[in-house]
């Protein structure tokens, strides 16, 4: 299907997560109305607690919504069966994590290959697919690699590689570069924010790492459940 | 595809290694006790299988060789071999006795014909049989009382000379020697009929039973089978044992891959974050599952086969039969034990919150 520029990829009105009841409730979302566009890049902060992980976790349609909606490329996978959310996660979403999420019994590529491999699809294809994009991360040499032996930098790069395996419309990196040190951080920044022109896609990230704020053409403040501007003295 | 659940397996070879034999451990009792249960009802319809005769003739109640006692008259092979169809009749008289050389001993199924011939399988006679004051053991049972040929045993309470040892499942006697040890003077147990080659062995049959009003004629197979089934109360005991083994099998597999899941559980939640559906996941550990039975499975049986035959060289009573039927069989059962043994790990997955992997 054609991808029109500018498209909102993202699409969420009015999203409430609540966890537990009377006195014991928590509001870890609160009322969130949030769209973000085919090519562009945002970053969600936030102070330690604010709810960016519960938040992440209801964009990527891992939680349920308490109320709201939640759209991805036009489906509302809030309202969706947990099989049927997993299907829109599986072709529309990629995920990089904070812990990089790469099984260690698998080679580099073949933590790529997953992706597809989730939809039924394998073979010499899906191979070269998940090397040409290992490549283009500079992982060329890495490709045979098993988790435990690359450096944290190398990890990302390739849950980066698996979260463009099935050609996302939307990509969600929650605390890309947490585990990292600066410089490696620094490179896989650079490397998100060059993905939503390379590869016409959404990028939602959530992150509290001001360093990285530059790659965002927002830069969203998460506090008490609410989506806000970020403060000035900051 | 990428290989997941056999990266899994072998993440931790060790184990891995172990569950493999554990559950060939499990499919080698099962099919030792299969072939164990399988060799000795065999063995126990041995002496009718081995003797050329199409029918028994045994006095009227008798079921079976062991369980029943048939005593008819001497002359009954005399009347039965004028009946058409009838091509050969046999005087039998055959029963267990206790035999004894020195301080060994043991029961034996000592049988004489009126022929006086030895009589195998094929139908032709393999020569002559023990003449008066000797006698003709089976090579087990030889082995079993330690005698050999020229050794003096004790049959009832008579003195014979070990004429020869021949593979068989009984012994023999001379038909007066036989007499006078039972105490049977004009009696016999039982005739075998040799049916002719163009007659029909029921009609043959109903001919005889016509003929007789105190015995009756069984076929060759009925009798086997009825003597077989002496065992046959035993089933259950079979059955539990074998039963034990699956319990033993199904749980090595079950634990192996249960503590499997819960090692890569994050990598379960990975994968659910991903997108995977429950099929694949399950699939993953189901495959893990079958992979450790049926290698198990592949191991075990051989190594049953390989046992079986090698203790029965030197115990010649540890009978087996394998049936390629029940080997199939048991493969079933292990692919059912697998199926089962996955049933805990896909739960542990069904559980695993793909949430996990968002927490540091």
């Amino acid at each position: 299907m054609e991808r029109s520029a500018n498209e909102i990829v993202l699409d969420v009105r009015g999203l409430r997560k609540t966890f537990g009841s009377g006195a014991a409730k928590v509001v870890a979302v609160d009322g969130i109305d949030l769209s973000v566009r085919r090519g562009e890049t945002i970053i969600i902060s936030g102070p330690s607690g604010a709810g960016k992980t519960t938040l992440i976790t209801l964009l990527g349609g891992i939680l349920t919504p308490t109320s709201g909606t939640v759209r991805i490329a036009g489906h509302d996978i809030g309202a969706m069966s947990a099989g049927s959310s997993a299907e829109v996660r599986r072709s529309k979403v990629g995920f990089v994590f904070q812990t990089f999420g790469l099984l260690d019994a698998l080679t580099a590529r073949e933590n790529v290959e997953v992706a597809l491999n989730l939809s039924g699809k394998g073979g010499a294809r899906t191979r070269k697919k998940a090397e040409s994009l290992l490549v283009s991360l500079g992982m060329e040499k890495r490709l045979r690699a098993k988790p435990p032996t690359l450096s944290g930098g190398e990890k990302q790069r390739v849950a980066i590689a698996r979260a463009l395996m099935n050609d996302p419309e939307l990509i969600l990196a929650d605390e890309p570069s947490a585990n990292l040190d600066s410089k490696q951080g620094r490179n896989v920044a650079d490397i998100l924010r060059s993905l939503a022109d390379a590869y016409d896609v959404a990028v939602v990230v959530v992150s509290h790492d001001e360093r990285i704020y530059d790659i965002a053409d927002r830069v969203l403040w998460l506090e008490d459940g609410r989506l806000t501007a970020p403060p000035t003295d900051r | 595809m990428v290989p997941i659940a056999r990266r899994h397996l072998l993440a931790e070879k060790s184990r891995f290694a172990l569950a493999v034999i554990g559950v060939a451990v499990s499919v080698f009792l099962i099919v030792l006790i299969q072939g164990l249960f399988m060799g000795v009802r065999d063995r126990l319809g041995a002496t009718v299988d081995e003797l050329p005769f199409d029918l028994w003739v045994a006095q009227d109640g008798t079921y079976d060789i062991h369980r029943t006692t048939s005593i008819i008259p001497g002359e009954y092979a005399e009347s039965i071999a004028e009946i058409p169809g009838v091509e050969h009749a046999e005087s039998i008289l055959g029963r267990g006795v206790l035999v004894r050389n020195g301080e060994r001993q043991d029961v034996e199924f000592v049988i004489a014909f009126g022929s006086g011939q030895i009589l195998s399988k094929a139908g032709a006679t393999e020569g002559d049989g023990p003449a008066p004051g000797e006698t003709v053991l089976s090579t087990e049972f030889a082995r079993k009382i330690g005698a050999g040929a020229g050794d003096s045993v004790l049959i009832g309470e008579r003195t014979f000379s070990v004429a020869s040892v021949v593979p068989s499942s009984f012994s023999l006697l001379n038909m007066a020697d036989a007499k006078a040890t039972f105490g049977l003077d004009d009696s016999i147990t039982y005739v075998g009929v040799t049916v002719s080659e163009s007659a029909d062995t029921s009609l043959v049959a109903s001919r005889i039973d016509a003929q007789l009003s105190d015995a009756n004629a069984i076929t060759k197979s009925d009798f086997a089978e009825r003597s077989k089934s002496v065992i046959d109360g035993f089933t259950p005991v079979f059955g539990i044992l074998m039963a034990i083994g699956f319990i033993v099998g199904a749980t090595i597999i079950s634990l192996t891959i249960y503590t499997s899941t819960i090692e890569k559980a994050r990598d379960f939640g990975v994968l659910k974050a991903l997108g995977a559906t429950r099929a694949y996941l399950y699939r993953i550990v189901t495959v893990q599952s079958f992979a450790v039975g049926l290698l198990g499975f592949a191991l075990g049986t051989p190594a049953a086969y390989g046992v079986a035959k090698g203790v029965a060289e030197i115990v010649p009573e540890f009978a087996t039969i394998f049936n390629p039927l029940y080997i199939a069989g048991v493969l079933g059962v292990v692919l059912v034990m697998s199926g089962v043994s996955s049933l805990l790990p896909v739960h542990r997955i069904s559980r695993v919150d793909p949430g996990t992997v968002f927490r540091a």
